[in-house]
């Protein structure tokens, strides 16, 4: 406890010469002018610098050129991002690092650095937050340093009222002992002792209030002794003045040590005091700084911050409103494509994925195949539509090619790995088991980045166009033999008269003359038919029809196919009635022979063929009718196919072209008119065929007005 | 040594006629001819000819459908067959081949030359 007999009993260490002239003790001087060190200033870490001595180096708490460089790059670099789509490269490159073609979006070539409209989203919010958390930091950090500094400034305010109130105490401490040594008056020794006792309280405040400030507790290592000093003065004076008297003491009054000490008390006092200011003020100033800086930081980083938001959202509107639109162009794209796709219906497509698994598979594809495309979509790969022993096959010869096992799925596809395209025939395999010959052509499909991203194999049903180069090649081969036969006779005939064979056997000679004869001749009318039939199919045949007694024309007919009928032994007869038939005579005449040549080869000796034509309503009904075998009623159709006769059980039997019935048939048929047959087993065969009448033409020209006939009708009859 | 006898089936009267006489006359060999499938069957089964030369077209039963009963028959398997045709296409050709036929000749044919080609399907020594 630091009580007033303490103080009286301190040695004061502390002369009159040194306070008078303090620069002259080995003390070092108190270093009024310099900064001391001064803990209770330490407003933040960053806010105030130390050098090696204790000097505090103010600065600024956040340099600001730092600062506004540091939000000038986030402000830059954000609204860049924004508009540009690029404040994060890494972001961009990391998505996407080839910057090729999104598949999102077709056709539109994205920048490599374009952003997402998420990376975006998050860049604009980030810059946000992060310049509203430097705010917030900001706001932080100056309330904390006006909160301390208004701290400080209370504990100054305390020192200030401390000292006022300790030069108080020790003014009033003299100016008690003054009275009581000129008046000897004990009352003023109390005052005196009163206001003693209250010293050692004030000055251990000052000391507990200037802990932390070095300065201070030098001055207040000054100002105790002193004020001891001035105490022990004090004392000593009443003391003189209870022993001695008046006198003395007035005496001791007069000397100036307590003068002397009084006034190094009260410089001590002015210093700290003028110390304490300074601090004071720079608190002030150091809360003003703050406060200045949070009001300017934090409105402009709020604004900055909202600014960026705003933009944010700006951008982020623009961007839902291109991708609403490049979603509602892709799906009008996909509904397009679908219903192209869709259309083809005699198309098959079928897509699938790398793996292949079916992606797509149109109306063209169901109806080819009859499976559905719920069925298929996803579940299968196309190998189900495809017949197992051809894709054995295949992957046979493609894996001896590449040297390693191809099967399954890759062997449709192998080829167009490689680029390109595989085109062939397949068979698929509809879902009711029956086949369908397709023309296939395989492609790979390619996304942005060039990878294969699945395949597309569009098939054609080519069945018809198969049936009918089977066709071709069967009545090309058909062709081939029909016109080799007589020529083999014809060559078989003069080689051996060449040869000289027959030189010694003149019937053996005349046999085969005649044998090269008939059948050269044979050769012309089958040169002739084929020629025909294949003009009347051209369509480049010309019809010009006349009107004409039908009666004449099956005369004519007749008298033509009289030699054959006798020679076969067969009667020819007409059963005619007086009627017009409006026709191009010269085709009639073709078809009625073709069906009465027909009708003598298979006739039997001594049966007979009945030609004949009636009005039947509108048409003239023709008929041939023969006492023949006859034909089976599942063929009675397919004799007028032009390939009838390859069919060895009913080939012909006497060297027909096989091709008189289709010659028939086409003619019938460019007049308007139909023909058919009728047959029984063991009945004999009618062919029936119609012709306009010419009555029902309205502008039908007579015989008389019609041309003469042509040269092909006079060599016809001529035959 | 006897002459070769060898049955010619063929529907076409001409063909028959000329091929007759070449194998007859430049041949030097018997020559027994049908005119359908039918007839050769019952000729060779009759005859035990040395050789059957036979049409591919032919009603009713035509030439591999002969051939066919020809080996159905123990009496007449053993007999070489040469198909004698006017087919010529190469389809035509593998399907000949295939039935198991001697040999096949071609219409036209040279009637000079028929019996050494025969022959030589055979093996036959002229």
């Amino acid at each position: 406890m630091f009580t007033s007999a303490s103080l009286l009993s301190t040695p004061l260490g502390f002369s009159a010469e040194a306070i008078s002239a303090p620069a002259a003790s080995n003390r070092p001087p108190i270093p009024l002018r310099q900064h001391p060190k001064h803990s209770r200033f330490r407003p933040s870490v960053q806010g105030v610098a130390f050098d090696q001595g204790g000097c505090q180096h103010h600065q600024a708490p956040f340099d600001k050129k730092a600062l506004a460089a540091v939000a000038c790059f986030i402000l830059t670099s954000v609204l860049a991002g924004l508009e540009r789509g690029r404040p994060f490269q890494g972001v961009r490159a990391y998505r996407d690092p080839g910057g090729r073609r999104s598949p999102n979006v077709p056709g539109k070539r994205e920048s490599p650095f374009t952003m997402s409209l998420s990376a975006k989203l998050n860049a604009g919010f980030a810059g946000a937050i992060v310049l509203l958390a430097f705010v917030g930091f900001v706001s932080y950090h100056s309330t904390a340093t006006s909160f301390e500094q208004a701290r400080g400034a209370r504990d100054s305010l305390q020192v200030l009222d401390q000292l006022q109130a300790l030069l108080a105490t020790v003014s009033e401490a003299e100016s008690a002992g003054r009275a009581f040594r000129l008046t000897g008056d004990e009352t003023f020794l109390d005052a005196c002792n009163r206001t003693v006792e209250a010293v050692p309280g004030q000055l251990t405040e000052l000391r507990r209030l200037t802990l932390d400030s070095t300065a201070q507790r030098a001055y207040l290592n000054d100002l105790e002794p002193a004020v001891a000093a001035k105490l022990a003065q004090l004392n000593r004076s009443i003391d003189q003045r209870r022993r001695h008297g008046f006198e003395p003491a007035v005496q001791h009054q007069l000397t100036q040590e307590g003068a002397v000490t009084q006034r190094l008390i009260r410089t001590i006092i002015h210093r700290m005091r003028s110390e304490e200011q300074r601090v004071l003020d720079e608190r002030a100033a150091s809360a003003e700084r703050a406060a200045r800086r949070a009001l300017t930081l934090i409105p402009a980083g709020s604004t900055v911050a909202l600014l960026l938001i705003t933009l944010a959202l700006l951008r982020i509107r623009h961007d839902l409103r291109e991708r609403q639109s490049a979603d509602r162009a892709l799906r009008e794209s996909e509904a397009s494509l679908q219903s192209v796709l869709n259309a083809a219906t005699e198309v098959s497509i079928v897509a699938t994925d790398s793996r292949g698994i079916i992606t797509v598979f149109n109306s063209g594809a169901e109806r080819m195949l009859g499976y559905s495309a719920e069925e298929m979509i996803g579940k299968r790969t196309p190998e189900i539509i495809h017949l197992a022993s051809e894709l054995e096959e295949r992957g046979r010869q493609l894996s001896a090619a590449a040297g390693r096992p191809i099967r399954g799925f890759e062997v449709f596809v192998y080829e167009a790995r490689q680029g390109g395209h595989d085109l062939r025939e397949w068979t698929y395999v509809r879902k009711d088991g029956r086949h369908v010959a397709v023309s296939l052509v395989v492609t790979a499909a390619r996304d942005a980045n060039g990878e294969i991203s699945g395949y597309l194999g569009i098939a054609i049903d080519i069945t018809e166009r198969r049936m009918m180069a089977k066709m071709k090649d069967e009545f090309i081969s058909m062709v081939s033999h029909e016109l080799r036969t007589p020529l083999a006779s014809i060559r078989g005939a003069l080689g051996l008269m060449a040869g000289g064979v027959v030189d010694k056997h003149p019937d053996k000679a005349r046999q085969m003359m005649a044998v090269a004869v008939s059948n050269t001749e044979r050769l012309g009318r089958l040169i002739d038919d084929i020629l025909e039939i294949e003009r009347l199919e051209s369509g480049s045949v010309v019809m010009t029809p006349q009107s004409r007694p039908a009666e004449d024309l099956l005369q004519q007919a007749v008298a033509t196919m009289r030699p054959m009928a006798d020679n076969a032994r067969v009667e020819l007869r007409i059963d005619g009635t007086a009627t017009q038939v409006y026709a191009d005579p010269d085709r009639v005449l073709h078809t009625l022979t073709n069906l009465i040549d027909n009708a003598i080869k298979f006739s039997p000796p001594n049966s007979t063929v009945t030609v004949a034509a009636q009005r039947q309503g509108s048409e003239i009904l023709f008929k041939v009718q023969d006492e023949g075998r006859g034909i089976p009623s599942d063929k009675l159709e397919a004799v007028f196919e032009r390939l009838a006769q390859l069919d060895s059980s009913d080939s012909r039997e006497k060297g027909g072209t096989g091709l008189g019935l289709p010659i028939c048939r086409m003619i019938v048929q460019q007049h308007g008119g139909r023909i058919w047959a009728e047959s029984g087993e063991g009945r004999g065969t009618t062919f029936f065929f119609t012709l306009p009448a010419a009555d029902e033409i309205p502008t039908a020209p007579s015989e008389e007005d019609s041309p003469q006939p042509s040269e092909e009708r006079k060599r016809h009859n001529a035959g | 040594m006897p002459a070769k006898r060898v049955l010619l089936i063929d529907d076409e009267d001409d063909i028959r006629e000329v091929a007759r006489m070449s194998l007859e006359m430049v041949g030097g060999w018997d020559v027994i001819t049908a005119c359908s499938g039918i007839e050769g069957l019952e000729k060779a089964a009759a005859e035990r000819p040395d050789a059957v030369l036979l049409d591919v077209m032919m009603p009713v039963l035509d030439g591999p459908s002969t051939f066919a009963k020809l080996q159905e028959n123990e009496a007449t398997r053993s007999i070489p067959v040469i198909l004698l045709t006017a087919k010529v296409q190469s389809a035509d050709k593998r399907r000949f081949a295939e039935l198991g036929v001697a040999g096949v000749l071609t219409k036209p044919f040279d009637p000079m030359l028929l019996p050494r080609h025969v022959s030589e399907i055979l093996g036959w020594k002229e």
